[in-house]
């Protein structure tokens, strides 16, 4: 026979292999007459292949060899037996080792997820390492603002003069503005998301065009580019390429869209829909140095030193504004991929994420998968006792220490294993539940979470056989006949009390910084912020309204108004900085108001007047109103209020100005930061914001007829309205997402430990149960027997609240001192979470000891 | 008993097993079923069926004497006994009985349906 029509060996030698040899050959027989049959009929790889697929065929139980099953096969299978045996007759202590392990490893995952999504952002740009933000400290009286805002002028001088910059764009956000964006008057939304940029901005950063021309993009000024979801609720499902869109409240300009590209998505700080050319008529702002209010990128040439670059950076700046030198802004750059957790700097495109607390949220993963693996390991060590005598027999059957240690592995395998599995679903039906909190759906199988959820195994199942290893060598140390005859191996004893200590002192932590962080919290929501901003509705597009004086008038004839007036700017959002003094100037922050504005939001005037409409010099020049810090800084005193005093200088001739009066200091933004100057002018001219106070709280009806107001008077354009203390909750959006995390978090670890102390308290009654029966009959009461058996955890519990306390205050003041304004760590906070928690190792303890000195001891003893 | 029952695969084995006598082995008993029934099975099911059908005590076997076709090896031949003559007549005894019970008006339903042939 030649090689072609020879039987693939390979496929009889695997037959053969795992083949029962009584039935080897009719298999072969008929494998064989097959082959040739098809070997007419086919070509020869065809008729291989197919005695291959007919061998596989026969890969069933019953043709395999019977005399394969080694010695080792059923040393496994049997402590497999006895392992589930073990486990299911403590049932309980199984039970929970698995439900805590599961909640510990769940914990670990999810909040593994959550970080690397955090730490995810603008990584998935191309190139992204190449890319830097080019930011600056603004340096003001040798006062030093890190700030995010560069002058336009600043990305052509890079370019033209730093080799190494490859691509620059600038970047003009909003700036809290809103355009008024559609098809036809019928179709338009309000839109946020309008980023104005050079045609670089695409080619630095890789958004996938989903439709349209991917090269040359943002080079006509009348184009825009739009993102997938934009085009959808503009165009539906027809291709917008070459459609026109208006910009109703900038001049009814016109825009063709040229592209869409794919959504931003959500863990990059970019958040826009709309990208326009950065594009001026009437000026050059390539030239401009004084501006502050763009933002600068440049991508590196592949092998640039970024660190050389820096250091060009602020030689550049100064080149181009050498009058500057002695109190120059300071240059310097940050990685794109640092922006979203390390940039906190004045004036981000977005609220950025948070260092401190992504490593307070790691320290906690790890804890919880460190308090379960704590209790696994300790309930192990509770259980020896009950062991001893399953062991010795093991023993006196010549059982050796590798037959030892092999049981107590797999019965740590199958612990572990379970709760990995459990937790792998747990964590799968979170993810899905918490799909809104990521914005995107997740699962545990995208990498590279599976790759993490699979290390994570490895590390849990070691983890777990060297917890069950540990009983193993002890067992195999001893002597037959001791564990036969003693009781007790009192050893481990010491090691679990540590262990317990190590738990309750995280609990304490754990208690203590949630506290702490929820303190942190009422202390902002119920703050004296210096004004009312309770059902204070603030309206974004007054400018909409020409003639405002009718639509305040008109809205003041409202029942349930209390107050309306305008102002330029908003408390919680955007004001103006301008520079203001004598003979030394500081940087004031202000907004134009109407009169009514201090009575709308119920600001207090410490001493002067508010404007007045009658005096016609309040809505002229240097005349205004400054709270408390403003006019310290400008070095006036409180009888200065009301006279005409020198505000600022120009060349040679002196500029007076009024401060007409004082207010009380209220927080203009968040509570991270000081109370900084502000002052208040007066101006009759039209207004951005209009500010209306309601006096009833059904807001929405309210709402509602507000509206009806507006739309007469606007012409067409929708009222964007939201509420003050909204926008002012927002600025703590990260301090409420950590406090609600850490309170489940908490309140699962505390559950853990104690139902772990629980399970230790449970093994060490059953233990003692002798002793307590003989004390019990020899006269000893019952508070006596509770007090003698709870004592002890209650120590440790005591002991972990000396360690824990220190711990937790370090890093608690270390958190606070983030905010300007923070709660004071008091002692209470430490004395609420010790008592509670020695209280609940009293309350368990007791409980279960009472229990256990109540049934009927004497029937317990005469069994015995 | 469950030994006694058999199921729709089992009982086209020992028919076609019967039907195949004095020559009926695997590949020969595959190619029966394939022809006659239409549907394919694996032969490795076929003969972990022949086998389950050996140990119920449906079918006896013997190896015969050598063939050059399969190179040399041996077949093994099924033949029916008593017992699996007795489950086939079984089977059928209770189909025909049943048949026997289906009442004229019920076919004239079904006819409706379109699947009445």
């Amino acid at each position: 026979m030649d090689t072609t029509t020879r039987v693939p060996r390979l496929a009889q030698k695997v037959l053969r292999w795992y083949c029962n040899p009584l039935l080897a050959e009719e298999i072969e027989g008929d494998l064989e007459e097959y082959y040739l049959l098809h070997l007419e009929k086919y070509p020869a790889w065809r008729a291989k292949l197919t005695y291959w697929y007919y061998m596989l065929g026969f890969v069933r139980p019953y043709t395999f060899k019977k005399t394969q099953i080694s010695n080792q096969w059923i040393m496994i299978n049997n402590y497999l037996k006895f392992s589930v045996r073990y486990l299911s007759k403590h049932w309980p202590t199984s039970l929970f080792n698995i439900g805590s392990l599961s909640i510990g490893i769940t914990c670990f995952l999810f909040i593994f997820i959550y970080l690397s999504g955090e730490r995810s952002f603008d990584q998935h740009f191309e190139d992204a390492h190449l890319v830097r933000r080019v930011v600056k400290d603004f340096v003001f009286e040798g006062d030093r603002t890190p700030d995010a805002t560069t002058p336009p002028a600043l990305a052509p001088a890079l370019l033209s003069d730093l080799p190494e910059v490859d691509l620059a764009t600038r970047l003009f956000p909003p700036w809290g503005r809103k355009y008024l964006i559609g098809t036809n008057r019928d179709h338009q939304y309000f839109e946020e998301g309008v980023y104005r940029v050079d045609p670089a901005f695409l080619e630095i950063f890789s958004f996938t065009v989903v439709d349209g021309p991917k090269k040359a993009l943002l080079v006509n000024p009348h184009e825009v580019v739009i993102t997938q979801s934009t085009a959808a609720k503009y165009f539906g499902d027809t291709s917008p390429i070459g459609k026109e869109l208006t910009v109703f409240n900038d001049g009814n300009r016109k825009l063709i869209v040229s592209a869409v590209i794919e959504d931003v998505p959500l863990n990059s700080h970019f958040n826009f829909d709309f990208l326009i050319p950065l594009h001026f008529a009437d000026r050059n702002i390539d030239e401009m140095w004084g501006w502050y209010n763009y933002y600068t990128y440049v991508k590196l040439q592949r092998g640039a030193d970024h660190e050389a670059f820096e250091e060009k950076l602020q030689p550049l700046y100064l080149k181009y504004n050498p009058r500057d030198s002695v109190d120059a802004n300071i240059f310097y750059s940050q990685a794109l991929a640092d922006i979203h957790l390390s940039s906190n700097l004045k004036w981000e495109l977005g609220a950025n994420g948070n260092m401190n607390n992504v490593r307070i949220f790691e320290a906690v993963g790890i804890f919880i998968l460190l308090i379960s693996l704590i209790n696994y390991l300790n309930l192990t060590l509770a259980g020896l006792t009950k062991r001893t005598k399953e062991v010795s027999v093991r023993k006196s059957f010549g059982a050796q220490k590798a037959n030892l240690i092999w049981q107590f592995a797999v019965e740590a395998i199958i612990v572990t294993t379970c709760s990995l599995i459990i937790s792998a679903f747990l964590t799968e039906a979170t993810l899905r539940q918490m799909e809104v909190f990521f914005g995107r759906p997740i699962s545990l199988l995208d990498q590279p979470y599976l790759d993490t959820f699979l290390w994570l195994s490895i590390i849990v199942i070691a983890t777990g056989i060297a917890i069950g290893l540990y009983p193993a060598f002890r067992f195999s140390r001893m002597g037959d006949l001791r564990s036969t005859n003693t009781r007790n191996p009192q050893q481990g004893f010491d090691l679990k009390k540590g262990l317990l200590i190590v738990q309750f002192s995280i609990s304490v932590i754990m208690i203590i910084s949630t506290l702490i962080v929820y303190q942190q919290l009422v202390y902002f929501q119920e703050a004296d912020m210096g004004f009312d901003m309770d059902q204070v509705l603030v309206v974004e597009n007054a400018r909409e309204v020409a003639n405002q004086e009718v639509l305040i008038s008109r809205i003041n004839q409202l029942p349930f108004v209390e107050s309306a007036s305008l102002s330029n700017g908003v408390l919680g959002g955007i004001n103006w900085t301008f520079t203001v003094g004598y003979p030394q100037g500081i940087l004031m922050n202000y907004a134009a108001i109407s009169p009514e504005y201090v009575e709308t939001l119920d600001i207090k005037i410490t001493t002067g007047r508010n404007f007045d409409r009658s005096i016609e010099t309040d809505g002229q020049g240097m005349t205004m109103l400054v709270n408390e810090v403003g006019l310290e800084a400008l070095n006036l005193s409180y009888e200065q209020v009301g006279q005409s005093v020198v505000l600022d200088s120009e060349e040679d001739s002196l500029i007076y100005g009024k401060v007409i009066g004082v207010v009380k200091d209220f927080h203009f933004t968040s509570f991270k930061s000081e109370i900084k100057p502000y002052a208040f002018f007066y101006r009759e001219e039209p207004m951005t914001n209009l500010t209306v106070k309601l006096s009833t709280s059904n807001l929405s009806d309210n709402i509602r007829e507000l509206e009806m107001i507006w739309n007469e008077l606007s012409g067409g354009s929708p009222m964007e309205s939201y509420f003050l203390d909204q926008s002012f909750q927002q600025l703590h959006e990260n301090e409420e997402r950590l406090a609600q995390v850490l309170l489940y978090l908490t309140v699962l670890s505390i559950f853990i430990a104690f139902t772990g102390m629980l399970g230790i308290v449970n093994l060490v009654i059953k233990d003692r149960l002798n002793e307590i029966a003989v004390r019990k009959v020899l006269g000893a009461h019952t508070g006596q027997l509770v007090g003698l058996l709870s004592k002890n955890f209650v120590i440790l519990v005591f002991i972990s609240n000396v360690i824990g306390i220190p711990i937790a205050y370090y890093v608690m003041d270390l958190w606070v001192s983030d905010f300007s304004y923070r709660i004071e760590l008091t002692p209470l906070t430490f004395i609420i979470a010790s008592t509670s928690t020695i209280i609940l190792a009293i309350a368990i303890t007791g409980i279960r000891s009472f229990q256990a000195s109540n049934t009927h001891l004497t029937n317990y003893l005469r069994e015995k | 008993m469950k030994g006694t029952n058999l199921g729709e695969f089992e009982e086209l084995l020992l028919l076609v097993v019967a039907s195949l006598y004095p020559d009926a082995y695997g590949v020969a008993i595959r190619e029966e079923i394939i022809a006659s029934s239409g549907r394919t099975a694996a032969l490795g099911a076929i003969h972990a069926a022949l086998g389950r059908l050996e140990e119920k005590g449906f079918l006896k076997s013997d190896l015969d004497s050598a063939t050059p076709t399969r190179g040399g090896r041996r077949k093994r031949l099924f033949t029916l006994t008593t017992a699996g003559k007795q489950a086939l007549e079984h089977n059928r005894q209770l189909r025909n009985h049943l048949w026997d019970r289906i009442p004229e008006i019920s076919w004239k339903n079904i006819q409706v349906s379109g699947y009445y042939y």
